[in-house]
């Protein structure tokens, strides 16, 4: 797993485990903004001469915090499964509509990253053997707008969208959950790391 | 004491973004054109104080009682019908209309001493992700706070750097660089979520996507084989498209001023030379200023 400099104020490691490396990367560089995808975190220093001169190797050793003894968070989230692509998801899986409910209720979630737009959370199997939604296509054509609660799957993984955007993830459910106010000091209800279960609901 | 938006054509609220929130998936935003932002700040004797960010067309604004302002950038002013100097520390006298038409290319910045704007995540700035104010429209009203004046610091007329054909970039070790520097790019569309250049000949190639990574402003995509697109302070800090590189800082405010259709050059840096370039920008915006002294 590599670590190189992104540019001339930036560092990006390569890691599985993105999400824990994250929560020790900001601890280790508090004045820098350090952002997650799904298997790599980049630390943005910020100006080029604000990077300390052995930024690489310092970036490169710094060890991931356990999720479990930072926050340790577990999420229930009710969806009402009702999606428009719902059938057509199930039917891709050879799954009759109760039976993909199902899978997608049992699984165990984490919240890989967040992107796309603020507090929208790209979730994958906690354990990545049991995922059979890696070859679930998203939409060739986008919609222009999917509603806020909306849940998605695509590729393996499922997501939420906080607001009304334009998206292509297959649309399974919606949920009430609100994901994002930005006048709460922690705005994001879900953050990288937390486990998440879907809950059925009427 | 507060100042009132008579007319607003395309102006937004910009100061230095929000860069706490962005492994939440929130934008950095912030003044398109750092440099400008930061001389426009020196003139009031500030540091972050929310500017308006003229985009487009004009912005005129009434003032109830005296107030130390200034204009940077490309623009033409006007005060009560008499014209008005770019890139100066001035006093509007109370009951009179500031008139500023940005004449572009990229934005100008209009700054107000002592201009109060509520922060939304730290950060006052609009952010087409619905964070911050929404665009400024007549009628808004900001309130201002005694501050003391500045008259007397005033701007080197070419305080804005004109785009001169190339843009400097580290190249992603993984992408052969001379794809990008042997082919022209034109650029199509500019926004401040990003610059999308198309390439002048088409050489074919494939199209891949790649796990959504962190990316940060001035990163340079790959959506298509003859496509570009260069990530502006809008865009989200994730993104799943190949990447070939990322302008160096020192260029980032000139992505704001390149414009549409010109030929763009992107020529491929070391990272020392990367880091002599921002030294350079350091020596470059202290040379601009001008102070007579005459500080109160």
């Amino acid at each position: 797993m590599s670590t190189n400099y992104f540019g001339d104020r930036a560092v990006l490691r390569h890691a599985d485990d993105s999400a824990e490396l994250r929560s020790a990367l900001a601890a280790a560089f508090p004045t820098a903004d350090v952002r997650v995808g799904l298997d790599s975190v980049l630390v943005v220093f910020t100006a080029p001469d604000a990077v300390p001169p052995d930024a690489v190797d310092l970036v490169a050793t710094v060890e991931p915090t356990p999720i479990a003894t930072t926050t340790g968070r577990r999420i229930d989230v009710p969806v009402v499964y009702d999606g428009p692509d719902l059938a057509v998801v199930a039917a891709k899986l050879g799954l009759a509509i109760a039976e993909f409910i199902d899978l997608h209720s049992e699984l165990h979630w984490r919240v890989a990253m967040l992107g796309f737009a603020p507090g929208f959370p790209y979730l994958v199997p906690v354990d990545p053997t049991a995922n059979q939604l890696t070859d679930l296509p998203r939409l060739e054509s986008p919609r222009t707008k999917v509603p806020a609660g909306s849940v998605g799957v695509a590729a393996g993984m499922t997501c939420i969208y906080p607001s009304q955007l334009p998206g292509g993830w297959l649309l399974i459910g919606r949920t009430h959950l609100r994901l994002f106010d930005p006048a709460q000091s922690s705005p994001s209800t879900l953050i990288p790391g937390d486990h998440v279960r879907f809950r059925p609901s009427p | 004491m507060s100042v009132t938006v008579v007319r607003a054509d395309l102006s937004l609220v910009q100061d230095a973004g929000r860069s706490a929130y962005s492994h939440l998936g929130v934008p950095t935003s912030g003044a398109w054109d750092s440099d400008s932002y930061a001389l426009a700040n020196w003139l009031l004797a500030e540091s972050t104080l929310p500017l308006f960010e003229v985009l487009g067309g004009s912005l005129s604004l009434l003032f109830d009682q005296v107030a130390c302002i200034c204009v940077v950038g490309p623009a033409k002013c006007d005060l009560s019908g008499q014209v008005s100097p770019i890139g100066v520390a001035q006093h509007v006298p109370a009951g009179q209309h500031l008139l500023v038409s940005q004449t572009g290319p990229g934005p100008a910045y209009v700054g107000v001493a002592g201009m109060q704007v509520p922060r939304t995540l730290g950060s006052a700035s609009t952010c087409r992700s619905g964070l911050g104010p929404p665009p400024i429209s007549a009628g808004d009203r900001f309130e201002t706070q005694a501050t003391p004046t500045t008259l007397g610091r005033h701007l080197r007329p070419d305080h804005v750097r004109n785009f001169t054909g190339h843009i400097n970039y580290l190249p992603d070790p993984e992408v052969a660089a001379h794809d990008l520097v042997d082919r022209g790019w034109a650029l199509d569309t500019i926004a401040r979520n990003g610059l999308r250049l198309r390439a002048t000949y088409s050489t074919g190639g494939e199209t891949s996507n790649h796990p959504s990574g962190p990316v940060l402003p001035g990163t340079i995509q790959l959506p298509g084989p003859d496509e570009l697109i260069i990530l502006g302070p809008d865009s989200g800090p994730t993104g799943g498209y190949p990447i070939a590189g990322v302008v160096v800082s020192a260029d980032l405010s000139l992505l704001s001023r390149i414009p549409i259709g010109s030929e763009v050059e992107l020529r491929p840096v070391t990272l020392p030379e990367a880091q002599l370039l921002w030294a350079k920008r350091d020596s470059w915006l202290a040379a601009r200023q001008l102070d007579l002294g005459l500080m109160t």
